[in-house]
């Protein structure tokens, strides 16, 4: 190309081409690296270069007639050796051009043959696709055939378990039933030794039996031989005892006889029991006579009564002197009366002394708790300060006047202390009579009770005559015993109880004049005695009284100074204790002016404050009522747009759904377009498949033009082989034209580039996509055909050009 | 290429399970044996009870005891009294 174009500026001769060339070299040189590749470039370039040089060859035109002919000769030399340079460099490109159409025809046989291979190895791809698929299918029945295998595993395992369970049972019903068994056995063992025992006990009883009965046999016959025998015995022992008989017989008749005797006996002595009964009543008789003696001997002891009766006479006298005694100690009580009465109301003055004194205690405990609460009201009431300053000058006055009071009060508790003693004293001697008279009320106590037992000793005697009386009427009885034996010791007996009687009476009578004696004697001694005892312990008690006495005075002086010392002290304390109370009412006084100050300030600080506030507080409350309005008219109208909202929402509630249903609708059919065109894109990769066939087709059509085309050629001329070489070329820059073209499609790219195959799938469903694609292929085959006919007259303006120039 | 590896997981997994029904079929023959033994000792053991006369000798044998005893019983009483009798008879 290089060369060609140095033809193309060594043609017009005008140019020099040492400067020329130079420059245009380095184009030419650029130019070179896309010989094969971009054909219509180089020819675009080539004309542009034509139409430079023709540019150039004007310009040079001028230039050239300037130079020599020498070098017109050196430049026809250079020609000459650069035109055989390029028959040489045409001869090389064209072995390298047939090298690479070798090359090229190889490629596209190696191409073909691969191709071949490819589409064995499709046919095998296909069927081992079908195989795979049935392997599929199988191994799918083998899954079903090994998830049935496995399920009747399952279920064998089931029943093995069940089976296991059942023969678990059965075994433990087995070991059961061999127990029982043995159980069996054994108790029919045992019922048959049982048995064998019994036939053996029943032989045996029955021996045994046996033998008993021959013994008691032996025994009955033996019996029966002893019994007669001793009926024979007794046979010969009968005489013997009838004559036995009739000895007792005689026996029980003289017995009878000696019954009829004692009865004879008995019925004598009846009569004499009669007898004696009446004897007996004639006793009763005497007996009543006795007892008429007896009465009067009971007079006989009336009398002796009476003569108690004189000595109770004597008693009344002692008892009238008693009775002196007795209202000389009434007196005395009397005046012991008086004086308790005297005390009393002396007590009485006391008490009220000392209940006034209580009083005016009480009363000065309460004016205290009054001047106390007082002092806290004051501390506590601060607007009236000084009216209370001045009550509390007047609480002063009166403090001071009680004060003067207390000490009156001292004082006079002073005299009443003395008061007090005297009247203790005085008390005391009371005292002392009191004692002294009941001393003298136990010893006529005393006296009484002497009499009492001189009265007991006299009852005593009384019941002891009693007794004698009992006695002799014990003897009375015993002589009445004695009247069985003589009536003249009745007589006698009369006699000797009269004289005994008499006897008795005198005896009595001495003897109670012994003891009326004897009691006298003992009385007067007793009394004596007792009223020297008498005397002797009052002196005693006297003494010891008087002892007592001086001790609990002594004891009583003692606590009395005590106490005089003690309320001293504390009247001393109580006045230490109203001199401070002095001062530090003073102080308080002062303490409460300042305070009384102080508080007024602060009263007024706080006025104001309150004022302050108060206005504040008046702020505040219109700030909240304010608020509060605010948050009712902000409540209201949130509630107003809360309504209005909710009604909106209402209102698009239904739009909203019929949206939403709208957009699910849409969403559903897209939905449904993406499946049309998911089906669509299927439909269009079968009709791909189908325009593969097509291109195919196309091919081989192609191929066969391309036959007759190049047949066309070599019928026209054999010189048009570089055409034909041009042709291939051609043919083989349409495959790189229709790769050009078909960059837009890469579809229609792949189906050019491959060969066609035998797709598996029938491309039989036609859809409107494969219009389009058919009108594209008419497109591209314009295009195709209009670039070859381009290229025709492009090549066709070259080769003029070639042969014009 | 996703069906391609799925159709690997599932060769891997089928080989699993081919490889688990085999072993589970194993166990199972096993366990089948075993329980077949289990039946036949069932079998033996039931035929061994019920062939075991024992029990039936035995009872043979309490029930001809029994017998004899109440023979035994019901005879030699009376024989005893008869010949009680005979003896009495004899002496008169």
């Amino acid at each position: 190309m290089e060369k060609e174009n140095r033809f193309k500026l060594f043609m017009p001769p005008r140019l020099s081409a040492g400067q020329v060339s130079a420059g245009r070299s380095q184009g030419f040189n650029r130019c070179s690296d896309d010989d094969f590749k971009l054909p219509f470039d180089v020819w675009s370039r080539g004309e542009i270069t034509d139409s430079d040089t023709i540019s150039q060859q004007v310009k040079l035109c001028s230039e050239v007639d300037e130079e020599n002919p020498e070098t017109m000769n050196e430049l026809f030399s250079k020609l000459y050796k650069e035109a055989e340079k390029i028959k040489q460099w045409k001869l090389t490109v064209e072995t390298e051009l047939n090298q690479k159409e070798r090359k090229l025809q190889e490629n596209r046989k190696i191409i073909e043959a691969q191709n071949k291979a490819i589409q064995e190895l499709q046919f095998e791809n296909g069927k081992l696709h079908l195989k795979l698929e049935d392997e599929i299918c199988e191994n799918k029945d083998l899954l079903k055939e090994a998830a049935a295998s496995r399920h009747l595993c399952n279920l064998l395992k089931e029943t093995y378990t069940r089976f296991t369970e059942k023969t678990s049972k059965y075994e433990q019903e087995k070991e059961a039933t061999i127990q029982l068994y043995e159980e069996l056995h054994s108790n029919v063992e045992r019922m048959t030794v049982a048995f064998e025992e019994l036939c053996v006990q029943a032989e045996n009883d029955r021996l045994e039996m046996s033998f008993k009965l021959k013994e008691e046999a032996e025994k009955v016959d033996k019996f029966e031989k002893e019994c007669r025998l001793e009926v024979s015995q007794k046979e010969k022992q009968i005489p013997a005892l009838t004559i036995q008989r009739d000895e007792k017989d005689d026996v029980i008749k003289d017995i009878k006889a000696q019954l009829q005797t004692s009865q004879n006996k008995i019925a004598d002595l009846m009569e004499a029991k009669l007898h004696n009964e009446e004897m007996l009543k004639e006793s009763q008789v005497s007996k009543e006579h006795l007892r008429v003696e007896l009465e009067e001997a009971k007079i006989s002891l009336q009398k002796a009564e009476v003569a108690q009766k004189n000595l109770e006479t004597e008693f009344q006298t002692t008892v009238k002197t008693l009775i002196q005694v007795t209202g000389e100690k009434e007196e005395q009580e009397e005046e012991c009366k008086k004086m308790k009465a005297l005390l009393a109301a002396l007590t009485e003055e006391f008490e009220t002394s000392v209940a006034n004194l209580k009083s005016l205690l009480q009363e000065e405990q309460n004016r205290l708790k009054k001047s106390e609460d007082d002092s806290k009201l004051l501390t506590l009431e601060l607007q009236n300060k000084s009216a209370e300053l001045e009550e509390m000058t007047k609480v002063k006055c009166d403090k001071e006047v009680q004060l003067e009071e207390l000490s009156e009060t001292l004082k006079e508790f002073h005299g009443l202390k003395a008061q007090l003693t005297s009247t203790a004293e005085k008390e005391q001697d009371y005292l002392k009579q009191l004692v002294t008279l009941k001393t003298d009320l136990e010893q006529e106590a005393l006296k009484n009770e002497q009499l009492t037992v001189y009265l007991s000793k006299l009852s005593l005697e009384k019941e002891q005559t009693a007794q004698e009386k009992n006695a002799v009427a014990a003897e009375l009885k015993k002589l009445q015993e004695q009247q069985e034996d003589s009536k003249k010791k009745e007589d006698n007996t009369k006699q000797l109880v009269e004289n005994l009687e008499e006897a008795n009476s005198q005896l009595r009578n001495e003897l109670e004049s012994l003891k009326e004696k004897m009691a006298k004697t003992g009385e007067e001694m007793k009394s004596t005695l007792d009223e020297r005892e008498e005397n002797m312990n009052n002196l005693k008690k006297q003494v010891e009284n008087k002892t007592k006495c001086m001790e609990e005075l002594q004891q009583e002086n003692k606590v009395l100074k005590k106490k005089i010392t003690t309320e001293s002290k504390k009247s001393n304390t109580y006045e230490g204790k109203v001199n401070k109370l002095q001062l530090e009412m003073e102080n308080i006084n002062k303490q409460h002016k300042e305070e009384v100050d102080i508080y007024k300030k602060d009263i007024e600080t706080r006025k104001v404050n309150e004022n302050k506030l108060r206005e504040e507080v008046e702020k505040m409350r219109l700030l909240c009522d304010e608020t509060a309005m605010i948050q009712r008219e902000t409540d209201a109208r949130c509630q107003h747009k809360i309504t209005e909202m909710v009604a909106l929402m209402e209102k698009h509630k239904n739009e909203y759904d019929k949206l939403v249903e709208e957009k699910d609708a849409e969403l559903k059919v897209y939905k449904m377009k993406q499946q049309k065109q998911i089906s669509s894109e299927r439909a269009l990769e079968n009709e791909l498949s189908c325009l593969k066939k097509e291109l195919s087709s196309l091919k081989e059509q192609l191929k066969a033009e391309m036959e007759e085309k190049e047949n066309f050629v070599k019928e026209h001329s054999g010189s048009m082989i570089p055409e034909s070489e041009k042709k291939h070329k051609s043919i083989v820059s349409e495959e790189e034209m229709f790769k050009n073209l078909y960059k837009d499609y890469p579809q229609a790219s792949q189906l050019h580039s491959t060969a066609p195959k035998k797709s598996p799938a029938p491309c039989s469903v036609k859809s409107p996509g494969s219009a389009l694609k058919l009108k594209t292929m008419r497109r591209m085959r314009e295009a195709g055909w209009t670039a070859l006919s381009k290229m025709d007259r492009k090549r066709k303006i070259k080769d003029a050009v070639k042969l014009f120039a | 290429m996703a069906e391609s590896e799925s159709q690997e997981g599932n060769d891997y997994n089928r080989g699993r399970m081919v490889e688990n029904i085999k072993t589970d079929m194993e166990e199972l023959l096993e366990e089948m044996e075993k329980l077949t033994v289990r039946a036949a000792w069932m079998a033996y053991s039931y035929t061994a009870i019920q062939s075991n006369a024992d029990l039936s000798n035995a009872m043979q044998h309490s029930e001809d005891a029994f017998l004899m005893c109440k023979e035994q019983m019901e005879k030699k009483w009376q024989e005893v009294l008869l010949e009680s009798r005979r003896e009495r008879e004899k002496k008169e």
